[in-house]
C-alpha cells in the first residue's frame, strides 16, 4: 500500500526504528544488567518474595534473548518497506487521505497503544511456558505447592500439606493465638485446608490447657495448633477421634 | 464443567428476558454480552433470595439452571433473526490486535484449567467465600457469621462467590470451574466493547476496545489480571454495561447493571452512585433532568438494599471499612502522606511498563486531540473517572495501612475499573459528529 505522502518513506517509517531502539538497547545490556533493570521496575511490592524474584529472573533472561531478534526484525521491516515505497503507518492504521490531521494522530496513538501491548505478549507466553514445564507431570497438590507462596506473609505450605496428608480428612483444627485478631497466616491455612475447618481462638497465654478449654466449645475440633510454637506448623491431636 | 455451561446458558436465558423489550444493545455480540451480565445478576439475586427464605441454594440452582438453560439456548436461537449490523472494516493493526487478544484468552483459559490460582485474594477471599457458600448451600453461610473462622471480609458483596458456587452446583467445588466465572466476565466485557465502540467511533473505537482488553495489568497481573480469579473485571464489565445502557437511554437496565457493579465489589458502591449522578447531567447543563437519575437509583436500590440489610447482620471481621474512615480526623491524620500517595498513584498509572503501560498516556493524548479538534467529549460520564479517583485518593490518605502500601496493592485494579469508562468517554459522539450525522 503506498500513500500520497510527500516525505520520503525512509523518514516516514522511521517510527519503526524508534520502536526497535529500546529492544536494541536491551540487547546491548548483559543478561544480568537487564534482569537488574527489570527487577528495579517490577519489584515494587514488599510482598514479592524470593520465589517470585527467582522466577522473574528466569523469565527475564529468556525475554532478553528475544530482544535482539525483535530489534533486527523491526529494523528489517523498516528497510524493506521503505525500499518498496510503502508508508507503514498508513498501511497499519488504515488512515485515509480525506482525514484531518487530528484524526490521523488519533489513529496513530491508538495504534501505538496496541503495538505496545502486542510487543508485551511474549512476556505472558514465556511465563506460561516456563510454568507449564515446571508443573508437568505433577498432581494438583504438588502444583499448588509450586505456585503458592509468592506473598511474603504466606506460610510454609509444605508443612500444611504434610499435616493434611497425615491427618486424614476428619476433624477441624483450632489455632490458638495470643496476638491480634486476624493473622494472615490463618487465612492462608484456612483456605488451603478447606473443607477442613480452621478456627482461631485467643487467650492471654499460649498453653495447651487454654487451647483445650477453648476447643471444647467446638465439638468438631480434633487438632490443636499453638501459635506460640513459631516456625512449626504441627498440630497435635485433641479429644477422641 | 456441565454446571458452568448450564450457568452460562441460564444467564443468557434470564438476561435475555430483561432485554426482550429493549432496543439496547443493537449488535448481536453486544446483546449476548449484555444478556450475560444481566442474567448473571438475575441468577445470583434469585439464588440469594431463595436462600433468605430457607431454600438450599443447591436445590434452587438445579431448578434455575434446569429451567434457565433451555430458555437461554432458545433466546440465542432467536437472536439469529436479528439483522446483522454493518461494521467498519478492520485495519491491519486491529486484526493483529484481535489475534493477539485471542491468543491471550487461550493462554488464560489454559492457565485457569491447569495451573492453581496464584492470586492471594483469589484464593483466600473470593474462592473461600464461594466454597463456604457452596458447602453450606446458603448465603450467608455459618462461616460468614463465625468470628472464629478466618474468613476475610465477610461483608464483601456476594455476586461472584454466588455464581462460582452455582457453577459448581453439580459437583465438588472445582477450582478451574469456579475460577472460570470471572474470566467469563472479562470475555463479556470484550464482546461488549468490541461490538459497541466501533459504532461510536468508526476510526478508533475498535482499537480502543482492544487497547483496554490488552492492558498489561489484565494480561500479566497474578493479583488483578483477567484470569486471577478476582472480581475486578466483573466490576469493570458492569460499570461499562451500565454506562453504555445509560447513553442508549435504557435507564432501568443501566440501574440493574449498576446494581451488578455494587454487588461485585465495594468500589461498585461509589461507581454505581457516580453513574446515577451522571444520569442527572444529560448532555449539557441546560438539559439537566432528574428523572433518569431517580429511576436508575431506584432500580439499583431495589436490588442492592435487601443485600445491605442482610450485610448489616454480619460481623465485619477483618475489614478495613474504608468508606467509614472518610472522617475529618482520619483525613487530617493521613494528610502528611497525601503527596506520597499522589506520587505513587501517578507512578503506577504512568510509569510502570507492566501495569497500565502506555494506556493512560494514550488516554491523555486522545483527550488533548479531541479538545484541539473542538469536538470535546460531551459524554455524561466524563466526570465519573476523576470523581472516582478523588474518592480513591481520599481513601488511600485515610487508609489504616502504612505509607503507600495500599496504593501499591490496589491502585492498578482501580485503573482496571476505570479503563472501559475512559474509552467510552473518549468515543462519545461529539458536536462535530452530530453535525455530520445530521447533514
Amino acid at each position: 500500500m503506498t500513500g500520497r505522502c510527500e516525505r520520503s518513506p525512509w523518514l516516514a517509517n522511521a517510527w519503526l526504528v524508534a520502536f526497535a531502539a529500546p529492544f536494541f538497547g536491551a540487547a546491548l545490556l548483559s543478561p544480568d544488567a537487564f534482569v537488574a533493570v527489570i527487577q528495579w521496575l517490577y519489584l515494587r511490592l514488599p510482598i514479592h518474595g524470593a520465589v517470585f524474584r527467582a522466577e522473574l529472573a528466569v523469565q527475564t533472561r529468556i525475554l532478553h534473548s528475544l530482544c535482539g531478534p525483535a530489534a533486527v526484525v523491526a529494523t528489517g521491516a523498516w528497510a524493506l518497506a521503505s525500499a518498496r515505497g510503502v508508508f507503514l503507518a498508513r498501511a497499519v492504521t488504515g488512515q485515509r487521505d480525506d482525514e484531518s490531521a487530528s484524526e490521523t494522530w488519533r489513529r496513530r496513538l491508538v495504534a501505538l497503544l496496541l503495538l505496545y501491548s502486542i510487543a508485551l505478549a511474549p512476556v505472558r507466553l514465556v511465563r506460561d511456558g516456563l510454568r507449564e514445564a515446571e508443573l508437568a507431570g505433577l498432581g494438583f497438590a504438588e502444583r499448588r505447592l509450586h505456585v503458592y507462596g509468592r506473598h511474603s506473609s504466606e506460610p510454609d505450605y509444605r508443612a500444611i500439606e504434610a499435616f493434611q496428608r497425615s491427618s486424614g480428612d476428619a476433624g477441624a483444627l483450632l489455632v490458638l493465638r495470643t496476638g491480634r485478631f486476624f493473622d494472615f497466616a490463618d487465612g492462608f491455612a484456612a483456605s488451603y485446608l478447606f473443607p477442613r475447618r480452621v478456627y482461631v481462638a485467643h487467650a492471654p497465654r499460649c498453653s495447651a490447657a487454654a487451647a483445650a478449654l477453648l476447643a471444647a466449645s467446638r465439638p468438631d475440633v480434633r487438632w490443636l495448633q499453638l501459635s506460640c510454637e513459631r516456625g512449626a506448623f504441627a498440630p497435635r491431636p485433641f479429644g477422641s477421634p | 464443567m456441565s454446571g458452568l455451561l448450564l450457568l452460562v446458558a441460564a444467564c443468557l436465558g434470564v438476561g435475555g428476558q430483561f432485554l426482550r423489550r429493549s432496543a439496547w444493545p443493537v449488535p448481536r455480540t453486544a446483546r449476548v454480552a449484555a444478556a450475560f451480565l444481566l442474567g448473571g445478576l438475575g441468577v445470583a439475586v434469585l439464588l440469594l433470595a431463595a436462600s433468605q427464605v430457607g431454600v438450599p441454594m443447591r436445590h434452587a440452582s438445579v431448578l434455575l439452571l434446569g429451567l434457565g438453560a433451555p430458555l437461554g439456548l432458545h433466546w440465542l436461537w432467536r437472536l439469529r433473526e436479528r439483522p446483522r449490523e454493518a461494521v467498519p472494516g478492520w485495519t491491519l493493526i486491529e486484526r493483529i490486535g484481535l489475534l493477539v487478544w485471542l491468543l491471550m484468552v487461550a493462554a488464560m483459559v489454559r492457565n485457569v484449567a491447569t495451573v492453581p490460582m496464584a492470586s492471594v485474594d483469589g484464593r483466600t477471599l473470593w474462592w473461600l467465600h464461594a466454597r463456604v457458600i457452596h458447602a453450606a448451600s446458603s448465603y450467608p453461610s455459618p462461616e460468614h457469621r463465625d468470628l472464629g473462622f478466618p474468613l476475610p471480609h465477610p461483608q464483601y458483596p456476594p455476586l461472584l462467590p454466588t455464581l462460582e458456587a452455582t457453577a459448581a452446583a453439580f459437583g465438588p467445588p472445582s477450582e478451574p470451574v469456579m475460577r472460570a466465572v470471572p474470566l467469563l466476565f472479562y470475555l463479556a466485557l470484550g464482546a461488549l466493547l468490541l461490538a459497541e465502540l466501533p459504532r461510536r467511533d468508526s476510526r478508533t473505537g475498535r482499537g480502543l476496545a482492544l487497547a483496554v482488553l490488552l492492558m498489561p495489568t489484565l494480561l500479566f497481573s497474578e493479583e488483578g489480571g483477567a484470569d486471577a480469579g478476582v472480581a475486578d473485571t466483573m466490576l469493570a464489565s458492569y460499570v461499562a454495561g451500565s454506562a453504555l445502557a445509560l447513553e442508549a437511554g435504557a435507564v432501568p437496565l443501566a440501574g440493574l447493571l449498576a446494581a451488578g457493579a455494587v454487588l461485585s465489589k465495594n468500589e461498585g458502591i461509589v461507581l454505581g452512585l457516580l453513574l446515577a449522578v451522571s444520569a442527572w447531567i444529560q448532555g449539557s447543563a441546560s438539559r439537566r433532568r432528574l428523572r433518569p437519575a431517580l429511576t436508575m437509583f431506584a432500580v439499583c436500590a431495589a436490588v442492592v438494599v435487601p443485600w445491605l440489610l442482610v450485610r448489616a447482620t454480619l460481623p465485619p471481621g477483618f475489614d478495613e471499612r474504608y468508606l467509614t474512615r472518610l472522617t475529618p480526623d482520619a483525613l487530617a491524620t493521613g494528610a502528611p502522606r497525601a503527596p506520597m500517595v499522589l506520587a505513587e498513584m501517578l507512578r503506577i498509572a504512568l510509569l510502570h511498563p507492566q501495569r497500565s503501560g502506555l494506556f493512560w498516556w494514550g488516554m491523555a493524548g486522545l483527550w488533548a486531540l479531541r479538545q484541539r479538534a473542538r469536538c470535546g467529549p460531551i459524554s455524561d460520564r466524563r466526570l465519573v473517572p476523576p470523581a472516582y479517583l478523588a474518592v480513591v485518593f481520599l481513601i488511600y490518605v485515610a487508609s489504616p495501612w502504612k505509607g503507600v502500601l495500599q496504593v501499591l496493592l490496589s491502585f492498578e485494579r482501580v485503573l482496571i475499573h476505570l479503563a472501559p469508562l475512559a474509552v467510552l468517554v473518549l468515543t462519545a459522539p461529539g458536536p462535530a459528529d452530530e453535525r455530520s450525522q445530521s447533514v
